[in-house]
């Protein structure tokens, strides 16, 4: 049984999700594979104390990449599932801050 | 900005200041752009990561660190400014207290202030040297002994002989610890001298008296008793015991004096021409003897009467310089500067002791001198310097070749070989004007302005302001210092041209 503590993985922290929490408001996480939606605003809404007004998911594929020192063997990592949560106008989540 | 002063003894300025806190935060965002481009920040691109990832990342005193830098070079003229300071140099940050807000505390050190002392009454007496007759015969006698004949004798040496002798040294009594022998055999000349003359005799004053008598072969003891003040320590009254063995005699027959001397010592005819010339040479050697005396006696006569106020650094750059001087003194004579202190067996820091008080002497001179030539409004002519520097091209550029004169003209050297000179012939300027006052002479300011307005007329580029004849900083200029030079110095560099050719068809 997850509960909504186990829901959200990490905040993805790139230059694509720092464009698109400072400019669209949406904030990205890795969840939990089995998450749904629902579960993610539930998780996002009690943790962080804001307003989550829509949650996208998609899996993002696993994918093949070389071993960094040697070019034969090819490593494959996993995939995940992400969420993109968009807030309410005026909520903010202090990602760097880690989870309160 | 907040801004507390604190003078301190050695002429330098603690500045307490308080900053803004915004000027401060853009600096440290200034800093993370630059930290982020040396930095890999997963999921970024270099340089692309914002402000709150690299502070995560690498920690907010890595980025103050930076920040502190940029913002110092920033604020810090505006802070002079605002502090109505005037440097003698950079200055230091000397303790961070506090961020929030920026709370710095620095070092600054202060130009240096000179109050001078009442230089228009300086009086010294200046007395012109005299030549002794006894100068004029000595030197005399040194050429007659240049000029002497030896001749080697069989019979036992005398008075005025030239004697070749080797001499070994062993003490007469050994204690323990001790080697007996003081020195191995050495082999040494002179000539025998009535008793009591000469102090200089080799291995002890009055040894000449000892040979005196003996022959070709001959051997002889001779016991010596070193004397209580002896300059090394170990041969303090110790006896000890002379082994010589006489070597050869030389019989010296020294010229008369008169014409027939003159004629072969020197290029004169007659011996009245050659003591003229020695005396004249001698009045000229002493006169500049007692010039530079009688400048060092005004100049510091001076330096005691002013204030000097200067910052530690001054000192420190002056030692610096004082030394970079010796190892390149060292250098050229193929010492290595290591091995220099090896030899005098002291390290550099007791060097720099060594030289402390002379650099502090030669700030405050300096120092003096600068401010005399201020308050004097003393100047250099433009047309001197041209002229100068043209000297000095043409030595240093002699045996280049013409594509290495070019080259030699565009380097940095130059400007800074003119700077040199420049302030070479400012010293000298302010010099001769302090020496004037002290000397009661009439002011040579007075003649250079004259000079000045004669070669004004000569060349209009004597009108030319200062600064642009003054500062040939960047190569382009060169060409026209050199073009301005004087007549004068064209005929000196002729004539330096067919010296040279002269000795080339040799």
């Amino acid at each position: 049984m997850t509960t909504i503590y186990d829901v959200l993985r990490r905040p993805l922290l790139t230059e694509k999700s720092s464009h698109q929490y400072v400019k669209l408001h949406q904030y990205v996480f890795e969840v939990s594979s089995d998450a749904n939606k629902t579960m993610i605003k539930d998780a996002v809404e009690t943790l962080f104390d804001v307003t989550v007004e829509r949650v996208n998911v998609m899996n993002m594929p696993a994918k093949r990449t070389r071993r960094a020192r040697s070019r034969r063997l090819s490593v494959r990592r996993s995939g995940y599932k992400k969420a993109i949560v968009t807030l309410a106008a005026g909520d903010t989540i202090d990602a760097f801050e880690g989870v309160r | 900005m907040k801004i507390e002063k604190e003078l301190l003894e050695d002429h330098q300025i603690r500045l307490h200041v308080e900053f803004e806190v915004e000027p401060f935060e853009k600096a440290k965002h200034l800093a993370a752009r630059k930290i982020a481009k040396k930095v890999k920040v997963p999921g970024f691109r270099p340089g692309k990561a914002p402000y709150n990832v690299i502070v995560r990342q690498v920690g907010e005193a890595a980025v103050v660190e930076e920040a502190m830098d940029g913002f110092i070079d920033e604020v810090y003229p505006q802070m002079l400014k605002e502090a109505e300071i005037r440097p003698y140099g950079p200055g230091s940050l000397e303790k961070v207290i506090g961020l929030e807000p920026p709370i710095f505390d620095f070092l600054v050190p202060l130009e240096p202030q000179v109050e001078l002392g009442d230089y228009k009454a300086l009086e010294i007496a200046y007395e012109t040297p005299e030549i002794g007759e006894d100068e004029v015969d000595e030197q005399i006698e040194e050429l007659r002994q240049q000029q002497a004949v030896t001749e080697t004798s069989t019979e036992p040496a005398t008075e005025g002989n030239r004697v070749f002798y080797s001499v070994s040294a062993n003490r007469a009594e050994v204690e323990e610890g001790q080697e007996t022998e003081i020195f191995p055999v050495r082999f040494n000349s002179l000539i025998i001298e009535a008793e009591g003359e000469n102090q200089n005799q080799w291995p002890f004053p009055g040894f000449s008296a000892n040979l005196k008598g003996m022959s070709i072969e001959e051997e002889k003891d001779i016991i010596y008793t070193y004397p209580e003040d002896h300059e090394d320590e170990n041969l303090q009254s110790v006896e000890a015991i002379f082994h010589a063995t006489v070597t050869n005699i030389q019989k010296v027959s020294l010229p008369e004096i008169d014409d027939e001397f003159a004629k072969t010592a020197s290029d004169f005819d007659t011996l009245e021409e050659l003591i003229a010339d020695i005396k004249e040479n001698l009045g000229k050697q002493k006169q500049n003897e007692y010039d530079s005396d009688y400048n060092d006696l005004v100049l510091n006569t001076l330096v005691e009467e002013s204030t000097v106020k200067f910052p530690p650094q001054m000192l420190e750059d002056e030692k610096k310089d004082m030394l970079s001087n010796l190892e390149y003194r060292l250098s050229q004579q193929g010492i290595n500067f290591d091995l220099y202190l090896q030899i005098r067996n002291m390290t550099k820091e007791d060097l720099e002791a060594e030289v402390a008080p002379l650099a502090e002497e030669r700030v405050k001179r300096g120092l003096v001198l600068a401010e005399v030539a201020k308050a004097e409004n003393l100047q250099i002519d433009p047309q001197q310097l041209a002229a100068e520097a043209g000297r000095t091209m043409e030595i240093v550029t002699r045996g280049m070749s013409p594509k290495d004169t070019k080259e030699f003209q565009k380097s940095d050297y130059l400007s800074s070989l003119v700077n040199s000179i420049m302030a070479d012939m400012m010293t000298r300027k302010s010099m001769n004007y302090l020496r004037a006052v002290a000397k009661g002479d009439p002011l040579p300011e007075e003649e250079t302005e004259e000079s000045d307005t004669a070669e004004a007329q000569e060349t209009p580029e004597a009108e030319a302001t200062p600064e642009e004849t003054l500062a040939p900083q960047t190569p382009e200029e060169v060409p026209t210092l050199e073009a301005e030079e004087t007549p004068e110095e064209e005929t000196s560099a002729s004539v330096e041209e067919s010296a040279e050719a002269e000795t080339e068809s040799e």
